[in-house]
């Protein structure tokens, strides 16, 4: 063994390597019970800190991935993004199908906010629908990260609107690319 | 305003930016030039035709108005152009139809490998045979193939990522001329991201790729960064020696930050240096070896990286040597991303 690993260091130590040895140990790795308490605890105690982790000083990522809420406003419940970025840690994502207030507990609770841009506020924004949303909620909520996504990414009013908020997202982007941005802003919220 | 709507033989509307409420003096009018009161305010308005067309006019412009041989002249020159819009039309349209017709060629290809992975793995026919609990059937044939289903995942991995690549080319180069969105990236993450679809391409051919550490971060817009390493990855896949190894290695210049990827690949001919990055244009050695595509990756790499003032540089025979295999040249060639400084976070 060892001596496999003395002839086949440089291909074991160079980037492809490393990634087939994490790949592995990973597997190994028992994660839905790691999880799943995970979960258990936090939603327990993360209600209502908004105001007090605002003043904190720099958090390393795991602890910014146990206190930053993030909310999904999407009428497509089942978008995998969000199991995705739960199992990576960030164990406060929670997904709603549509708000009908901007006072919702849930978008006040949450650090980080991320509106489909198409099929949700109906009610309160009948003809902008998100893109009414998504700026509503940056005018009240200031602090707030919002981050729109959408498979339409063109238009006048798409445009107005990308000057507004914090960032947009294509749907089919990869859940790296939704994580990246998780982090990135998490940094941000707790600077 | 000057309005004009435009009508073939048979009144079919060509062009038109006339408002609705002025429908009805355009079918009322008969003459190349009258004035008439609408809503208080002095209009002109004119109709001229010859075989193939008719051409309206109307306008409440005063300049307009009050000079009936400015407005005669106005409706003979829009008349006289009308064939030259029709050209710029029809070119407009074939251009479009071009990039559209590419867009779909290619995602009609990606998308066959996708079913067809799927259905080799649980064929159709049995599927449509199997009247009881399908879930449990499909169940049944994945632990049949377990050892498959890595390369099948993967495949279905990098054709999605294909898909993707397709799209955001069309959106960023052709469709709508998406804008630029600039997001901070670690760039070694990045294009472990993208590398890892070209795994088991790389494993098939027994090439290993070595990257160098690396911290840096970078502003830049990542489907325009996924573009371009991709090309350049399916491009090594294809052109790098079997056995051989890829290296990335990452280096500040003076006033840009460098991506190197080293690797022993195809020779490119001194004349075809500059034509590498044209669009079509396919190297002699990779046509040889029957592994030209259509001539359109670098092309792509550095016409999307240009969007984000990146730039692509190739530079040919780096350690001034040749190696020659079974009558195939192959020499050490390195593509260098360059990435402005005012990029670097």
């Amino acid at each position: 063994m060892i001596n496999w690993i003395s002839n086949n260091k440089e291909w074991l130590f160079g980037g492809i390597g490393v990634t087939i040895i994490l790949f592995i140990i990973n597997f190994f790795i028992p994660k839905n019970k790691k999880a799943k308490n995970i979960i258990n605890i936090n939603n327990n105690n993360n209600i209502g800190k908004l105001e007090e982790n605002k003043k904190s000083p720099k958090r390393d990522l795991g602890e910014r991935k146990k206190l930053i809420n993030i909310l999904f406003i999407d009428d497509d419940t089942n978008f995998k993004v969000v199991k995705i970025l739960i199992k990576s840690g960030w164990v406060n994502t929670k997904i709603k199908k549509d708000i009908y207030s901007l006072d919702d507990r849930l978008v006040k609770d949450s650090h980080i906010c991320f509106v489909d841009i198409q099929g949700v506020a109906n009610d309160l924004f009948p003809k902008d629908q998100g893109l009414g949303l998504a700026g509503a909620l940056k005018d009240r909520y200031p602090e707030k990260k919002i981050i729109v996504y959408s498979s339409q990414r063109t238009g006048d009013r798409f445009h107005e609107l990308l000057k507004k908020v914090d960032a947009t997202l294509s749907k089919d982007a990869d859940p790296y690319e939704f994580e990246n941005l998780v982090d990135n802003f998490s940094k941000e919220i707790f600077d | 305003m000057i309005y004009f709507h435009l009508t073939n033989q048979d009144e079919e509307i060509l062009y038109s930016d006339l408002p609705e409420i002025y429908y009805d003096k355009f079918q009322k009018c008969s003459v190349k030039n009258e004035t008439f009161v609408f809503n208080g305010n002095k209009h002109r308005h004119g109709k001229m035709g010859n075989e193939h067309c008719s051409a309206y006019l109307l306008t409440n412009n005063k300049d307009v108005v009050e000079r009936p041989r400015l407005f005669k002249e106005k409706l003979k020159v829009f008349l006289e152009f009308v064939p030259t819009i029709k050209n710029i039309e029809s070119r407009i349209r074939t251009k479009t139809t071009t990039h559209t017709t590419r867009l779909l060629h290619n995602l009609r290809t990606l998308n066959a490998h996708n079913i067809q992975e799927l259905f080799n793995l649980i064929p159709e026919s049995e599927l449509r045979q199997k009247k009881e609990d399908r879930k449990r059937f499909i169940e049944d044939k994945v632990k049949e193939q377990i050892p498959k289903m890595p390369s099948i995942i993967l495949n279905l991995m990098k054709n999605n990522a294909a898909i993707k690549m397709e799209f955001s080319v069309f959106g960023k180069l052709y469709g709508t001329k998406e804008k630029v969105k600039n997001q901070k990236h670690n760039i070694r993450k990045a294009l472990m991201n993208v590398l890892h679809l070209f795994f088991q391409d790389f494993t098939d051919r027994n090439i290993f790729v070595e990257i160098e550490e690396c911290n840096v971060e970078i502003s830049i817009d990542y489907e325009i960064l996924q573009v371009a390493l991709y090309q350049l990855f399916d491009n090594a896949t294809k052109y790098a020696f079997e056995n051989s190894n890829i290296k990335i290695s990452f280096s500040a210049g003076g006033c840009t930050f460098d991506v190197k990827i080293d690797m022993l690949s195809l020779k490119i001919e001194d004349d075809e240096l500059f034509k590498i990055t044209q669009d079509g244009f396919c190297g002699r050695n990779a046509k040889k070896i029957k592994k030209n595509g259509k001539g359109i990756g670098l092309f792509v790499v550095k016409q999307v990286l240009a969007l984000n003032n990146v730039k692509l540089n190739i530079l040919t025979r780096i350690d001034n040597e040749c190696t020659n295999i079974r009558g195939i040249e192959y020499e050490k060639n390195r593509f260098v991303i360059l990435f402005p400084k005012n990029l670097v976070v």
